[in-house]
């Protein structure tokens, strides 16, 4: 059990190490292509992070997501500009100051937060055990997840699912729009 | 602890690819390395419930590999033809003459 | 389980890894493109199957092994499918192997000197896909058109809907199977540089 555990931190590690890697080229790198490329390595390593940290459905989301869809929709939005990044017009001087302190707080914020897995928070003394408990006698779904998203807040779902549709409709319709002035 | 050799391999060989995909000359090259994370993303994610005892997470790998597939052809067919969704299109063509 | 298994397993997982590893370092190490999608096909074939292998062994007939059947099948099809297609891409961009020329030297060398009957080949998009129709073969500026090394110009062109693209990506790989052909040229290719190579050490 103990190299178990020992395994869960070091592929964290390096998955975590090779996520900075890649964030830092995807910076670096002019070529829109290679971006996008990029971006698709970042999500599956992104999965499997979320993999190893037992969030299956999450790790299935972003890689559909990440891998699949945003590969498709940024390499469609890439047909309608220029495949090189235009060099920035002003420094980033005071972006990168900004950005710098948002995340030293955000770090300095996870101070306050429990420990992963920890059994005595909020978060699972509260609400969580009642569903855990009566998920199964009231919705009759042995996923617990599942029974949350599709029963106890399946309006919440379904406002969503809707937001998701429009956007897709959006998406095309902006895409239609340059077909027809082209 | 023989699935943990294998993970250390597949993470080697992760970051190698990894390496080829940041340092890559041609955008193919960066392609072909996201092949492979990708590749190995899924023997890790097969490796990693071996390793804990729970292998159901193998219906995720399945759909890995289809996405794989559908990224790397997605970006390979907009390299040749520029566009993903070329079929008949007498506009572009007039365009590309 | 028995311990004739678990040894089996061991042998199995091991050498895949090793296999894995030995791919992603010729990723690493080998001069161009089409030498290193030949590394990787090492770690795309033997690597994942005998890592599955010694996987299906540990988990013993049960569904499980089943889906790695699955996961390992689906992953050397499409595997062979992506880097034909690949391949095929790199190509028609002007993508140029890295051989041996006539003076013992590693040269980036178009392929179409070597090969001249890919010239018109590489040429044309695929009958099947063609852009262009009949009348135009006997245009020469569309002889030489090369797909994507016309893509920088044309922004103004059009672009489709997102559910066709994916469509329009699954499209390439129905062609895959009458393409293997032109694969094997580039084995053939890739082989003669590595002859090439094993005279350049020789003489060092």
């Amino acid at each position: 059990m103990e190299t178990v555990i020992n395994m869960e931190a070091l592929i964290n590690m390096v998955l975590l190490t090779l996520l900075a890697l890649i964030t830092l080229g995807i910076i670096r790198v002019r070529n829109l292509f290679a971006v996008v490329v990029l971006t698709g390595a970042y999500s599956f390593l992104m999965a499997s992070v979320m993999i190893v940290l037992d969030a299956v459905d999450v790790a299935m989301t972003e890689a559909s997501v990440g891998a699949g869809i945003s590969t498709v929709l940024a390499l469609s939005a890439l047909y309608l500009t220029k495949t090189e990044e235009a060099p920035p017009r002003y420094t980033a001087a005071l972006p990168l100051f900004v950005v710098i302190g948002t995340g030293a707080v955000l770090i300095y914020g996870t101070y306050g937060l429990p420990h992963f897995g920890m059994a005595d928070t909020p978060m699972n003394t509260g609400v969580g055990a009642d569903y855990l408990a009566r998920n199964y006698q009231e919705t009759g779904v042995p996923n617990v997840v599942t029974s949350v998203l599709a029963s106890y807040r399946g309006f919440d779902t379904l406002g969503e699912t809707t937001v998701i549709f429009t956007a897709g409709i959006g998406v095309l319709l902006l895409l239609k729009r340059f077909r027809q002035e082209g | 602890m023989m699935f943990a050799v294998a993970i250390l391999a597949v993470l080697a060989a992760l970051a190698l690819a990894v390496v080829r995909a940041l340092a890559g000359p041609t955008a193919f090259d960066r392609l072909l390395a996201v092949n492979s994370i990708g590749t190995s993303a899924i023997m890790l994610l097969a490796l990693f419930g071996f390793l804990t005892d729970r292998p159901e997470f193998l219906d995720i790998g399945i759909t890995y590999v289809l996405l794989n597939m559908i990224g790397t052809l997605a970006v390979l067919k907009f390299f040749r033809y520029g566009a993903l969704g070329h079929a008949q299109d007498p506009e572009r063509d007039e365009a590309l003459r | 389980m028995e311990p004739v298994f678990t040894m089996a397993s061991w042998a199995a997982l091991c050498l895949g890894g090793f296999f894995y590893v030995i791919g992603a370092v010729g990723l690493n190490r080998m001069p161009d493109l089409f030498t290193r999608m030949h590394a990787v096909s090492v770690s795309d074939t033997l690597g994942v199957g005998l890592l599955t292998l010694g996987m299906a062994i540990h988990s013993g007939a049960s569904l499980i092994t089943v889906k790695l059947l699955i996961v390992v099948l689906v992953l050397w099809t499409t595997g062979a499918v992506a880097s034909h297609a690949l391949a095929r891409a790199a190509l028609h961009d002007g993508e140029k192997p890295v051989l041996v020329g006539a003076d013992g030297r590693l040269t980036p060398t178009d392929c179409v000197t070597l090969f001249p009957e890919l010239g018109p080949r590489l040429a044309q998009p695929l009958s099947s896909e063609a852009v262009e129709t009949g009348a135009d073969q006997g245009d020469p500026a569309a002889a030489t058109w090369i797909p994507g090394r016309s893509r920088s110009g044309d922004t103004n062109a059009t672009a489709s809907a997102a559910a066709e693209m994916g469509m329009a990506a699954m499209r390439i790989n129905m062609l895959g199977a009458l393409g293997l052909m032109k694969m094997f040229r580039i084995g053939t290719m890739s082989s003669a540089r590595s002859r090439g190579r094993t005279r350049d050490r020789g003489s060092r």
